[in-house]
């Protein structure tokens, strides 16, 4: 990109393509990382394990993606392999909630979910990153079709109890106004020579004509009501550009005040959106995350022994041996033995069980601590988000306790009902709810949302709203390092013929890219050693 | 203070069957959840447990079971002395997170003399928030060391 052309060997680009032609596009895809492409993903491409010995059993612990995805590996390296999974399906924390579903909560309560068919809520992953490379790689090869998910939407809301007197204000107008009046602030003390000792006059020159651009400021350097700045903030409601005759011409809008804008704190928002890991475009799978999980399932299902709850993990030279009991109490538990064992069950209940590894590795299973969040789905009779205030998908944000409204990036423009995610609660207030029960989870929810969607009160139809602390094979939401260092590796390294895996054991906890990339290197180190012991 | 959800939301939710727990005294749709993004707010040691630690140990402290488990705190001979407790909402264990950050030393006070003195427990309440605030040095001493 910023290296000159060279007319006498052919471009990088050029290479590329011949190489992409030549070979297969994995090749195409390690000549791009030799070549210097930044691949924002340590994933290779599919895990290619040549030389397992023979009659090697592996013992995979939990069915999440972690745990199928190091079954359908090491399996098509030629292991024999066996999982337990805890509940009576298969994804784990990869989980879509439809009509008829029902939610089994430690404490005693059950909520039923009563969606209309078709609708569903993501309770836990809901949105995929373009780089998260294994994740794709494995929706590709699986069949699972993808669809965009709005992340940013500039007629969604910011929304503070204090600013504005409580009511909602467009995203787009906060940001281009702030934007513009940051750098109207910019060019006039620029332009008053202050920051003469830092720039040339040539660079000074060049800032201020791109912050008039940048800004969208008139010659005088300042941001205001024109037809130029409307172009990007938007126009006034009885006054965007028409047809023919009446009410046709455009009108500017006004700006809102930078005091304002600095007073509602929007500022702490405005870089939620544009984090390398929410960069559009995202995408989730149509029908639900958990249609990702299903595509796993179709390949593993048959290693899988549902309702089995490991209580034990004891560990010789030469084989690991599991007992667990059928989770719901009723039918018979076993003890499954194998040569190796890959454990994804979350550090969070791994700590409580009894098992052989070394004092090293158990202090820090109890020294990971987990997130909490409660998420909440509402069903709508009426996409009036969508009708009623032209927002398609993307994010609402507010300083009220449920945080966030998302809307369906699925169906957009439908008549049918909708669900959105009515709040995504963490940090203190996420223990305030976790201690309600589901009625009162799903008022507080509502009373709140209400303040910002008043059609709320004429729509509601049902919903259910989650604490993932009280999710009995959970117990939490996601792992929370401070500082990964020397526990870190010693939670992702063998122990004697053990190896963890999961969204803990990687740098993108929370995701499940991150679970994939885990799962990949306990399969590398597995069969590493397998070879090596023969 | 807006109420206007809570009629139709009895009648669909009255059936007996939903809440097998009894119910929190919380109030439903109630803005004030005693809490901030960044800490809890209120002082009273049964307020605080209820709305910190109720969610997994229980409303009476009975704990709850399935994978994993949230230990009862009812009749829990551990909570004789404050410096256990302490330890467990500073620096958290395995799937008990660290309330160090949401809660000060007069909070924490508060709830550990809850706990001894209730829900089964009736031992003193031994601890006040100097005590904390000396356990809390010296707890992220020994992390540090
Ligand atoms: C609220 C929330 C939002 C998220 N948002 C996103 C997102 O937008 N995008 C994204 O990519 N990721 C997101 N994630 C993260 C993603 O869900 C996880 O990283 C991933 O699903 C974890 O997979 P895993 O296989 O590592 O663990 P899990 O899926 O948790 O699998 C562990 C399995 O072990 C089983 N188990 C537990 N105890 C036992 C036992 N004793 N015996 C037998 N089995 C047991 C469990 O039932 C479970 O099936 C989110 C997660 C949450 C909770
Ligand atoms: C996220 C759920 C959760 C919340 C919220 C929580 N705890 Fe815990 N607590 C646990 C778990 C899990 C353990 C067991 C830890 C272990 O493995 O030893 C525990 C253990 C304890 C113990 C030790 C019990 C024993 O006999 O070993 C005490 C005391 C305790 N918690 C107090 C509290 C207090 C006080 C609060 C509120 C400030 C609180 N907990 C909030 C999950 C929670």
């Amino acid at each position: 990109m910023s290296q000159p052309s060279d007319a006498r060997s052919p471009s990088r680009r050029d290479l590329l393509k011949m190489i992409g032609l030549a070979a297969g596009s994995t090749t195409m895809l390690h000549a791009m990382s030799s070549l210097g492409h930044a691949r924002q993903s340590p994933y290779k491409g599919p895990i290619d394990l040549q030389g397992a010995p023979q009659g090697r059993k592996v013992v995979v612990l939990g069915a999440g993606l972690a745990g199928m995805c190091a079954a359908l590996e090491l399996r098509n390296a030629g292991y024999e392999v066996s999982i337990l999974e805890y509940q009576k399906r298969a994804g784990g924390r990869c989980w879509t909630l439809k009509g008829g579903d029902v939610i089994e909560e430690l404490g005693g309560y059950r909520q039923k979910v009563e969606f209309s068919k078709g609708q569903y809520i993501n309770i836990g992953p809901w949105r995929i990153p373009h780089h998260h490379l294994a994740l794709l790689d494995y929706c590709h090869r699986l069949n699972v079709p993808l669809e965009v998910f709005v992340q940013e939407n500039q007629n969604a809301y910011l929304h503070s109890q204090t600013a504005f007197d409580g009511k909602p204000i467009r995203y787009g107008h906060a940001w281009a106004d702030y934007v513009g009046q940051i750098t109207e602030l910019l060019a006039k003390s620029v332009n008053k020579g202050q920051l003469d000792n830092a720039l040339t006059r040539e660079d000074t020159e060049i800032l201020l004509e791109s912050l008039k651009s940048f800004g969208i400021l008139n010659n005088d350097y300042s941001y205001e009501a024109s037809l130029d700045t409307a172009e990007y903030r938007g126009y006034p409601d009885a006054g965007a550009p028409g047809g023919g005759l009446y009410d046709a011409a455009p009108e500017p809008s006004q700006p809102i005040a930078l005091e304002d804008l600095l007073k509602s704190r929007f500022w702490e928002k405005m870089r939620n959106h544009t984090t390398y890991r929410h960069h559009a475009p995202m995408f989730q799978p149509v029908g639900g995350m958990e249609e990702i999980a299903h595509a796993f399932a179709r390949e593993v299902e048959d290693l899988i022994t549902y309702n089995a709850k490991v209580d034990r993990i004891r560990q010789t030279e030469s084989s690991v041996e599991v007992a667990y009991s059928a989770a719901d109490g009723e039918g018979e538990g076993g003890v499954e033995t194998g040569d190796y064992c890959v454990c994804t069950i979350p550090f969070t209940i791994l700590s409580q069980l009894d098992v052989d590894v070394s004092a090293d590795m158990r202090r820090v299973m109890r020294s990971l601590h987990y997130h909490e969040a409660v998420k909440a789905g509402l069903e709508m009779k009426r996409r009036f988000w969508e009708r009623d205030e032209q927002i398609y998908g993307g994010i609402t944000l507010t300083d009220l306790p449920i945080a966030e409204i998302s809307y369906p990036s699925a169906e957009m423009h439908s008549d049918g009902p909708g669900v959105l995610l009515g709040a995504y609660v963490y940090g203190p207030h996420a223990y305030a709810f976790n201690s309600m029960s589901p009625e009162e989870r799903l008022e507080t929810v509502l009373e709140q949302g209400a303040r910002i969607h008043p059609q709320y009160r004429d729509e509601f139809s049902n919903g259910v709203v989650l604490s993932w602390h009280r999710v009995p094979w959970m117990l939490g939401c996601y792992s929370n390092w401070d500082d990964r260092g020397r526990d870190y590796e010693i939670a992702a390294t063998m122990d004697n013929r053990l190896v963890c895996a999961g969204e803990h054991i990687s740098y993108l906890p929370g995701w499940q890219e991150g679970s994939l990339l885990s799962a990949l290197d306990a399969v590398r180190q597995i069969h590493d050693r397998a070879v090596k012991e023969g | 203070m807006m109420r206007f959800l809570i009629a139709p939301l009895l009648l669909v939710f009255a059936l007996p069957s939903l809440a097998q727990e009894d119910n929190s005294q919380v109030d439903a749709g109630r803005r004030d959840l005693g809490s901030t993004t960044e800490k809890f707010t209120d002082e009273d040691g049964a307020e605080l447990y209820r709305r910190a630690c109720s969610g997994c140990h229980g409303p009476e402290g009975k704990g709850a079971y399935g994978a994993g488990r949230y230990p009862a705190l009812a009749d829990n001979p551990r909570l004789g002395h404050a410096r256990f407790p302490v330890n467990l909402i500073l620096e958290g264990n395995g799937a008990m997170p660290s309330f160090a950050d949401w809660l000060d030393d007069a909070q924490v006070a508060a709830i550990v003399s809850f706990l001894q003195t209730n829900l089964g427990n009736d031992y003193d309440a031994d601890v006040s928030a100097e005590d904390v605030k000396r356990m809390r040095a010296k707890f992220a001493d020994l992390k540090e060391g």
